[in-house]
C-alpha cells in the first residue's frame, strides 16, 4: 500500500493537544470568531508557557496560518516547527478575532512528524496570554 | 511515509454512515459551532472511517448533556473504547471526555462507530449530541 504524507494540516487547537503548559487551558466561544471557538488560558499565565501538536508533513515548502483573538492581556507569541522558531507576532491589542498570522517559506526537508509549538516568549505589556481559534499547514510547493 | 498523529472529526460534517435521522444542529454556543450524531432509537449509530499509524491513541470527545440524552457505545476497528452518558437533569454544553490507552496493533484505516445503547429512565429521549471528536497518537 502506498502511504502519502498529509499536505494540508488543519488543527482545531482547542479540541486536544500533546503538551499544554499555560495555566488553565480553557475553551473559550465567541459568536464573532471564526469557529466559534477558541483556545486560552488565565490571566496569570507565565513567560515561556507554550502549547504543541505532533503534525505529520509531507517534505517540500510550507505556510503556517494562525488565526487568533487579540486582547490586552495576551503576549508575544513564537511559533516553532521541528524546533526551529519562525516570525514571532504579538497578540496583544485591543480585543478582535480572526486576526491572521502567516509565515511562508517553511521547508521541511524530509516527510516525518514535526513538533508544531506556540510559545509565549515575551509581552508589550504585562501578560503572557496565548489564545488561538485554528492553525492550518498548506503545502506550497515542493 | 508518516501517518498522520492527529485525526480532527467534525460531527456535523459527512460520515461514512449513519442511522441516525437529523444529524446536524448549529448554535454559536457550541465548540466548532454545531452537534451532529442525535439519535432516536437505541442502535441507531454514526461510523467515521479514520486513517490511524500504529501505537497509543487518545480519544477526545466534546459532546452535549440534557434532559434528553440518551447513552452511546464508541468503538475502533469493532473494539470497545467507552461509553458516553448524554443525560443530565440540565444542559450542559462543551463537555470533555477523554479516553486513553487505545491500543493500534497496524497502520490502517479504521471505523471510528458511536452507537445510541440506550437511554437513563429519567430522560425524554435517546439524543446522543456531539459537538467535536478528535484522535492524537500518544505513543508507540
Amino acid at each position: 500500500m502506498t502511504v502519502y504524507a498529509p499536505r494540508h494540516v488543519d488543527i482545531w487547537p482547542w479540541t486536544n493537544w500533546k503538551a499544554n503548559t499555560y495555566t488553565t487551558p480553557t475553551r473559550g466561544l465567541n459568536s464573532g470568531a471564526l469557529g466559534f471557538a477558541f483556545i486560552g488560558c488565565v490571566h496569570t499565565t507565565p513567560i515561556n508557557s507554550y502549547m504543541a501538536w505532533d503534525v505529520a508533513l509531507d517534505s517540500g515548502t510550507w505556510t503556517l496560518t494562525i488565526i487568533y483573538p487579540k486582547y490586552t492581556d495576551q503576549g508575544i507569541i513564537t511559533p516553532s516547527l521541528g524546533g526551529s522558531n519562525l516570525t514571532a507576532y504579538d497578540s496583544r491589542s485591543s480585543l478582535s478575532y480572526n486576526n491572521v498570522y502567516k509565515a511562508t517559506g517553511i521547508t521541511v526537508a524530509t516527510p516525518g512528524v514535526y513538533e508544531l509549538r506556540l510559545t509565549s516568549t515575551g509581552t508589550s505589556g504585562t501578560q503572557y496570554v496565548c489564545t488561538v481559534q485554528l492553525i492550518t499547514l498548506t503545502r506550497t510547493g515542493a | 511515509m508518516d501517518l498522520p498523529r492527529r485525526v480532527e472529526i467534525v460531527p456535523w460534517g459527512n460520515p461514512k454512515v449513519t442511522t441516525t435521522g437529523s444529524l446536524r444542529q448549529q448554535s454559536s454556543s457550541y465548540l466548532s459551532g454545531g452537534n451532529g450524531g442525535f439519535a432516536t432509537a437505541s442502535g441507531q449509530y454514526t461510523t467515521f472511517e479514520v486513517l490511524l499509524d500504529s501505537g497509543t491513541w487518545t480519544l477526545t470527545v466534546i459532546y452535549m448533556r440534557g434532559t434528553n440524552g440518551g447513552q452511546t457505545a464508541i468503538t475502533l476497528g469493532g473494539a470497545a473504547v467507552g461509553n458516553v452518558e448524554h443525560y443530565n437533569n440540565n444542559s450542559l454544553l462543551n463537555q470533555v471526555i477523554e479516553f486513553s490507552g487505545i491500543s493500534v496493533a497496524s497502520p490502517g484505516w479504521y471505523d471510528l462507530t458511536i452507537t445510541c445503547t440506550g437511554k437513563n429512565a429519567s430522560s425524554t429521549n435517546y439524543f446522543c449530541q456531539y459537538h467535536f471528536l478528535a484522535l492524537r497518537r500518544t505513543g508507540a
